[in-house]
């Protein structure tokens, strides 16, 4: 009896003793947001979240690339690809495509900019706080002027009742924001831009914003939005603050296997542990060859001339039966897996390019042509110095250079845009010849006049934010 | 007071002995074997005075002078009464106890007579799914239990099933029901790691009274399976089941183009000139090739299962060894298994006993990878073309050979050869799980059983990819500099539990009974997982990350979580007539907040046998005749760990370390619940010649954990939430009439029919739909669960043979957009009805048992049907095509045909390509014969049976392109609902097999 007693003294012991503090389990790898930003450190780290950003698939790391590309007249659909973005590429965009992952990403950047906003009083005033805060400000700034290239009428076309997008300054989740004013919204990217150069340092290495590259984008920013006096200021506090020019023609192909830094303002460093697969958007290349999705307009590929260096970025090969023209610009980086290079987000020659269009928009051929010229001087093996063009003749030279110099890096759709220019494509085919299967009649252009060059409001979004107005193209 | 009790009961127990006057012996043997029975209780009627037959089967008992009644009894036999009369010896014979065993149905932390229940719980009895040529015990539910639905994930060796009990109640969290062996819970990836013929019987607990015991885990159902423990048999038994078959894919509906065919069809279209095509038809490089013959083999199964079982004085034990191998039908799947188990338990006194379960299994599986292009097998077949070979051929037709001698393997126009990369890019994880507990119970005062069990759910995942060096995968994703690339991956879940229970039974007056459970619960789970990958081989002979030039990448991670809980439940009946119980639990849970860390769920039902009514003595007919109802409620968790807290987490930008948002807080986040009712009859009428049971529930599922849609401009894309409500409704019949009952001959038909309504009530999100992931299937208020969403095919223009849509307004247009999209009303991936029906029938020694699975008024967005026959041309008609994709418009006029394919025709996602899939299939045939005893005698043995079985030998599709048994599209793009779209998985099989049972 006495046993019987003993273990159901030890039974209930044990059944009764609380196990409720084993139900408070923590997160091997997270912590709480309220305790993210504490220390120096702490703001380090997430800073570099936010460059993380801009390497997602559909940003810098692959689609914001290709998509203005393949939405212009530089690309076309290879028969003999995956079909992929094939709806963009025929002007189908509609609420389901339109660019939802892209639309998606930019304000995730922007959401990791605004936490380090919304904290930085965290940390003492002083030179390290401000460089986080420049930083993060130009970051937020880039990442709507990439939204509002994409989905709004540019500034200088826009009527009053014309809207810009959403220009988000908090973390609030629950928010469900209606949009704002062209003019108003470009003006908050201008704000800014303008405060980061003020805080942000000369140098934080490679892969991250510094003074220079900050200017650089508010010049980008300004020829887009039609300041040309303001562009030309940005472009010259570029160049003087960087104190170096475009790559040189032997230095141009390492470029683009990552080789050298010649002439890159800003980029986006894809590590083989990030394994973003930039240039898989373009082409796959495999032991029978390489399979492209999109291949060079031909029209548009036989403005590369044999003296042109860019012409490197061809190659042409044969893919079941058929030669087509390859393009190889991010093909690979020695020892890293195929595709993988860095995401060059702005370079000197856009630089100069920019310098060059805002002179000659105010009539300054003189300096518009100097400028130019640096740029094509390393471009063209025996260019003859200077150039000779002027009038009209100095701004299709700048308009062609600007279209060679900056192919497949994600300009094409946003220079036709802010010029207010349509689509016109070769009718020719997708083989190296200009053989082979052509664009359907009905994606050879598309007018300037046409609603969807301000892409649609994706439908997720409409749908989950009432306050969120649809564009023209919407309907 | 137990001091009292102690002394009332010596004073009984001296009066009686004094009564006494003399003594009766004798031997209890048993009737099958003739051989005594040890351990058998003997007991004076009426009297404490009892006891226990020796190791031969003899007793000896005192009796008062005129003898009285002796009763004995022992488990698993029937209970003898026998009056002493004058007799001094008294021998006894005595028999299993069938009609109690079957009787006794296993619920939570509990057994219950069948006629006592007052739930829809369903059984299913071991021998239901032994012997048969499928790895996975989910997969042999199928059409074994009306309301569950049980759908194979897809064909592959060893693969998963879908279950669903009741319809389905989540939309973000788990559908699965919670799935328990011997009181310890499973993950799904598990089932596979069982031996079915370990099986002893599975309960299906489906209402809200079986269930809410379980609280928070239970809403989707419960399936509780007890394996053997030796108590069937109480000589020692061995056991040895054997079979061998074959499998194949499901044969399709359509044919698809050969050489010549496939020629015509891309110069019809445009995709290809004359002259190419008649280069290629007078090629001998380009031989007609069937490549469902080149990619497809025929599989087999073999098992072998040994087993021990028997129960001594003290102990009773069941062990086991078993195999199970497959090869799947495609080159590079398999699955190969190895368990074993050892069931014990041991009496140390009159109220203490211990034991344990244990299994311990390793099994192996080979992938194909399960995606929706030319890396999948199951793709590949049909878009190869017939003109391209598996092998480069030269001009003569002889294959070219590489610098080792070896064929080359022609990648085809897809740029891959998928007959390469099965070879050269395989895929393969190894499981061990060692499942199992210890218990003891302890009976201190009759009626009162406590019960504390310590659980173990350890399982090691290993799993290895290679891309072989060379391999035409490495080309692709490669690096030149460092070929070949590898991944491992290594896993290891320990999952423990403790489980406390006491349960007493007592009767305080003549005809009540009351029965009390509490228990306590305590799960925690702890799942460490790391992955290395390397690259740059020596060659694809070495497989260890040693020998590669470069690790590449590494990780490791930790995830936890816990339960805590309290359960109690009350049972009382009246006379085993009328009956009622009770139930609640209280589950904490690890997964939530502070604020909403405990959730409460209770469930009360009652039950009446109407057949035991004095009104109903003179009914003869009926022989059983319950009503029964339940209501109640129960939990599901969400799938995420940590779900309510807003977090920050970390990553890598060039190579140093980042800090980015990761997830949204929720601090009200809590258990999505269900709210049940049903009702229920059992009957059996003409002496349960004619039996069943009807039953129909509600199950309202609210507080859906549902990951609501956020304004993307906050740059979070949802966060769960607790929102909406659904209902589920349906009617569950089954019934099973002995037509025939002889010695020699007997004949029963069975049938099972449940239906399923469903439907969204509320979404909370502003009246707008929610879209699926899918693409193709939606959520609105009004509107049934997963409804399909689409723009609706308006036929062919029979002046110019365009494909026409309707505007989401009714219009006819020739162009194709998403915004014309519309919520298909209707039409949804859960079949609305389902069941089985066959017959089991026996004659001497021969049986044969047939089962049909049907389901239907469920409708599937066809993919593979968009690409082979209605590829429009495009992309998609450089593929192969069915035969029938010849049927397009050529001229004005032509109806009933196809749209004009073209080079720059799209082919545009529309309900043109929704299918309704109903059908019905016999699944499982079954012919076996027993040796004769006579035979048996001669040799020895107990049983010998041989059997051979078929499976899925023949299927009804009235509408479906292709197998119309749709269960996941694609592992590898997830993203879509059961059954929702089909995207090339591992096909269905059909196959043979036979084998031999024998009983020593």
């Amino acid at each position: 009896m006495r046993k019987i007693i003993y273990i159901l003294g030890l039974f209930s012991a044990f059944t009764f003793t609380a196990c409720e503090d084993d139900l408070n389990l923590e997160p091997f790898d997270a912590l709480d947001t309220s305790s993210a930003f504490e220390k120096n450190a702490d703001f380090t780290q997430a800073i570099r979240g936010v460059y993380r950003s801009l390497l997602n698939a559909s940003y810098y790391g692959g689609e914001f690339y290709l998509l203005p590309d393949v939405i212009s007249d530089n690309l076309i659909i290879s028969s003999e690809g995956r079909t992929s973005y094939s709806g963009y590429y025929l002007f189908q965009q509609n609420g389901e495509l339109a660019w939802l992952g892209f639309f998606n990403n930019a304000h995730n950047t922007i959401l990791r900019t605004n936490y380090i906003i919304e904290n930085i009083d965290n940390l003492e005033d002083g030179e390290f706080k401000n460089n986080i805060l420049g930083q993060a400000l130009a970051l937020r700034a880039m990442a709507h002027f990439d939204l509002g290239r994409v989905y709004s009428t540019p500034p200088q076309f826009a009527s009053g009742d014309d809207l810009g997008m959403v220009y988000v300054t908090e973390t609030n989740a629950g928010l469900k924001p209606a949009r704002i004013g062209v003019s108003e919204y470009f003006s908050l990217i201008e704000q800014d831009f303008t405060q980061a150069v003020g805080l942000i340092n000369a140098d934080n290495g490679t892969g991250f914003l510094n003074k220079a590259s900050v200017h650089g984008l508010l010049a980008r920013f300004y020829l887009y939005t039609g300041q040309d006096q303001k562009a030309i200021t940005s472009a010259d506090n570029t160049i003087a603050a960087t104190g170096t020019s475009v790559a040189t023609f032997d230095e141009f192909p390492e470029v683009w296997d990552d080789q050298t830094e010649a002439g890159v303002l800003f980029k986006v460093i894809n590590t083989d542990l990030d394994q973003v697969r930039i240039g898989v958007v373009y082409n796959q290349s495999g032991p029978d060859g390489v399979r492209d999705e999109y291949v060079p307009d031909f029209g548009f590929f036989q403005l590369f001339g044999t003296e042109d260096i860019r012409s490197t970025w061809f190659e042409q090969g044969q893919f079941a039966g058929n030669t087509y023209n390859h393009i190889t610009k991010y093909l690979q980086r020695p020892g890293s897996n195929q595709a993988i290079v860095d995401a060059k987000v702005l370079r000197m020659s856009e630089i100069y390019l920019t310098k060059a269009e805002a002179h000659a928009n105010l009539d300054q051929d003189a300096q518009a042509l100097a400028a130019l010229d640096v740029v094509r001087t390393e471009r063209y093996d025996g260019f003859v110095l200077p150039g000779t063009e002027a009038g009209n003749a100095l701004d299709d030279a700048i308009a062609l250079e600007r279209r060679l110099e900056l192919a497949f890096e994600g300009h094409r759709h946003f220079d036709l845009k802010r010029k207010n220019l349509p689509i016109v494509r070769t009718d020719a085919g997708d083989e190296a010849d200009g053989g082979g299967i052509a664009p359907p009649p009905n994606a050879l252009t598309l007018p300037a006049s046409s609603p969807l060059w301000q892409m649609p409001i994706p439908q997720a979004e409409l749908n989950a934010n009432p306050n969120m107005q649809p564009n023209p193209s919407n309907n | 007071m137990k001091k009292i009790l102690l002394t009332c009961f010596m004073l009984v127990f001296v009066l009686y002995a004094w009564a006494q006057d003399r003594t009766v012996s004798g031997t209890v043997t048993d009737a099958d074997t003739g051989e005594g029975l040890p351990g058998v209780n003997v007991l004076l009627k009426g009297t404490g005075t009892g006891v226990n037959t020796d190791l031969d089967g003899n007793y000896k008992i005192s009796v008062p002078s005129d003898g009285g009644t002796l009763v004995f009894s022992f488990i698993g036999m029937e209970k003898i009464e026998v009056e002493v009369g004058a007799r001094s010896v008294v021998d006894v014979q005595m028999k299993a106890d069938v009609e109690q065993l079957s009787e006794v149905v296993v619920t939570g932390y509990g057994a219950v007579k069948r006629a006592d229940l007052t739930s829809a719980i369903s059984t299913v009895s071991g021998e239901d799914i032994q012997s048969q040529p499928i790895a996975g015990i989910d997969n042999l539910l199928q059409g074994r239990s009306p309301g569950v639905q049980v759908i194979n994930q897809n064909g592959a060796p060893g693969a998963n099933a879908y279950i669903r009990v009741r319809g389905v109640g989540s939309v973000n969290a788990s559908n699965e029901p919670l799935f328990i062996i011997d009181g310890i819970q499973l993950t799904s990836q598990q089932y596979n790691a069982l031996n079915p013929n370990d099986v002893q019987e599975i309960s299906i607990l489906k209402d809200a009274a079986a269930t809410s015991i379980y609280g928070a885990r239970a809403s989707n159902g419960v399936v509780l399976v007890t394996t053997k423990d030796g108590s069937q048999t109480k000589k020692p038994q061995i056991t040895y089941r054997f079979q061998y078959g074959a499998k194949e894919m499901i044969p399709n509906n359509f044919e698809m183009m050969n050489k010549e065919e496939k020629l015509r069809y891309e110069v019809e279209v445009g995709l290809r000139t004359e002259e190419s095509a008649d280069e290629l038809r007078n090629s001998l490089a380009a031989p007609d090739t069937d490549w469902m013959d080149v990619l497809l083999r025929r599989g087999t199964v073999q098992t072998h299962d040994l087993s021990f079982a028997g129960n001594g004085e003290k102990s009773k034990y069941f062990f086991s060894f078993g195999t199970y191998d497959e090869e799947g039908i495609s080159v590079g799947s398999n699955f190969n298994r190895v368990t074993g188990r050892a069931n014990t338990e041991f009496e140390l006194t009159d109220y203490l006993s211990f034991g344990n379960t244990l299994t311990v299994t390793n099994s192996s599986n080979n992938q194909t990878r399960d995606r929706n292009n030319v890396q999948n097998p199951f793709r590949a077949m049909y878009d190869y073309n017939p003109y391209e070979p598996e092998f480069i051929l030269d001009e003569e037709g002889n294959r070219e050979l590489d610098e080792n001698g070896d064929p080359i393997y022609n990648p085809t126009r897809q740029g891959f050869s998928i007959g390469e990369a099965l070879r050269n890019n395989p895929e393969e994880e190894r499981f061990t799980n060692a499942i199992g507990n210890v218990f003891a119970v302890v009976e201190p005062i009759e009626g009162l059983r406590l019960k504390s069990v310590a659980g173990i759910n350890y399982r090691i995942r290993e799993r290895e990819y290679y891309v072989h060096p060379g391999s035409i995968l490495d080309g692709f994703v490669g690096d030149p500099a460092a070929p070949g690339s590898k991944t491992d991956n290594f896993d290891v879940r320990n999952q423990v539990n403790w489980t406390n229970t006491a349960n007493y039974v007592f009767t305080p007056i003549d005809g009540h009974t009351i029965g009390l459970v509490a228990g306590t619960e305590y799960i925690f789970s702890d799942i460490k997982q790391s992955s290395i990958s390397s690259k740059g081989f020596p060659s694809g002979d070495f497989t260890t990350h040693d020998n590669a030039s470069e690790v590449t990448n590494g990780s490791t991670s930790i995830n936890q979580w816990s339960l805590w809980s309290q359960f109690g439940q009350v049972s009382y009946n009246l006379n085993e007539k009328y009956f009622a119980t009770g139930s609640i639990r209280r589950d904490g849970s690890s997964r939530f907040g502070a604020d909403q860390k405990y959730g409460v769920f209770w469930a009360a039902s009652a039950g009446w046998n109407i057949h035991d009514e004095a009104f109903m003595d003179g009914v003869d007919a009926v022989s059983q005749f319950k009503i029964r109802g339940s209501v109640g409620t129960s939990g599901n968790i969400p799938n995420e760990l940590y779900a309510s807290r807003g977090f920050y987490g970390f990553g890598s930008y060039n190579n140093t370390v980042t800090r980015i948002p990761t997830q949204l807080e929720n601090r009200d986040l809590k258990w999505e619940e269900n709210f049940n009712y049903s009702v229920g009859i059992d009957y059996g009428i003409f002496n349960n010649r004619f039996s069943g049971s009807v039953d129909y529930y509600t199950r309202h599922t609210r507080d859906l954990l549902f990951n609501r849609p956020v304004s993307r401009t906050t740059g979070w894309s949802s966060r769960l939430e607790n929102i909406g409500e659904i209902v589920n409704k349906g009617v569950e019949l089954e019934f099973a009439f002995d037509a025939v009952r002889s010695n020699d001959f007997t004949f029963t038909l069975l049938g099972s029919f449940a239906n399923n309504e469903n439907e969204v009530l509320d979404l909370q999100n502003e009246g707008e739909d929610i879209v699926n992931f899918s693409g193709v299937s939606l959520l609105r208020e009004g509107l049934k669960v997963n409804t399909y969403y689409l723009v609706r095919y308006a036929g062919v223009n029979p002046a110019n043979g365009e494909e026409l849509f309707l505007t989401a307004d009714g219009e006819v247009t020739n162009i194709w957009s998403g915004d014309n999209a519309v919520a298909i009303e209707g039409k949804t991936p859960l079949p609305t009805y389902f069941g089985n029906f066959g017959f089991n029938t026996a004659f001497k020694g021969l049986a044969l048992n047939v089962n049909f699975y049907y389901q239907g008024g469920n409708y599937v967005y066809n993919t593979a049907f968009a690409n082979q026959q209605l590829a429009n041309g495009n992309n998609s008609a450089r593929n192969n095509q069915r035969v029938d994709a010849f049927n397009y418009w050529k001229e004005p006029g032509d109806v009933g045909v196809l749209p004009k394919p073209g080079v720059n025709v799209q082919t545009y996602t529309s309900d043109r390509y929704l299918q309704r899939a109903d059908f019905i299939r016999l699944r499982n045939i079954n012919l076996s014969y027993n040796l004769p005893e006579t035979v048996l005698n001669l040799a020895r043995l107990k049983q010998v049976q041989v059997f051979v079985q078929a499976t899925n030998l023949w299927t009804f599709n009235p509408f479906f392109d292709g197998d119309p048994e749709v269960g996941r599209g694609s592992e590898e793009s997830d993203l879509t609902n059961l059954g929702e779209i089909t995207l090339y998985t591992f096909p269905n099989t059909r196959g043979v097999t036979a084998g031999l049972n024998i009983t020593f």
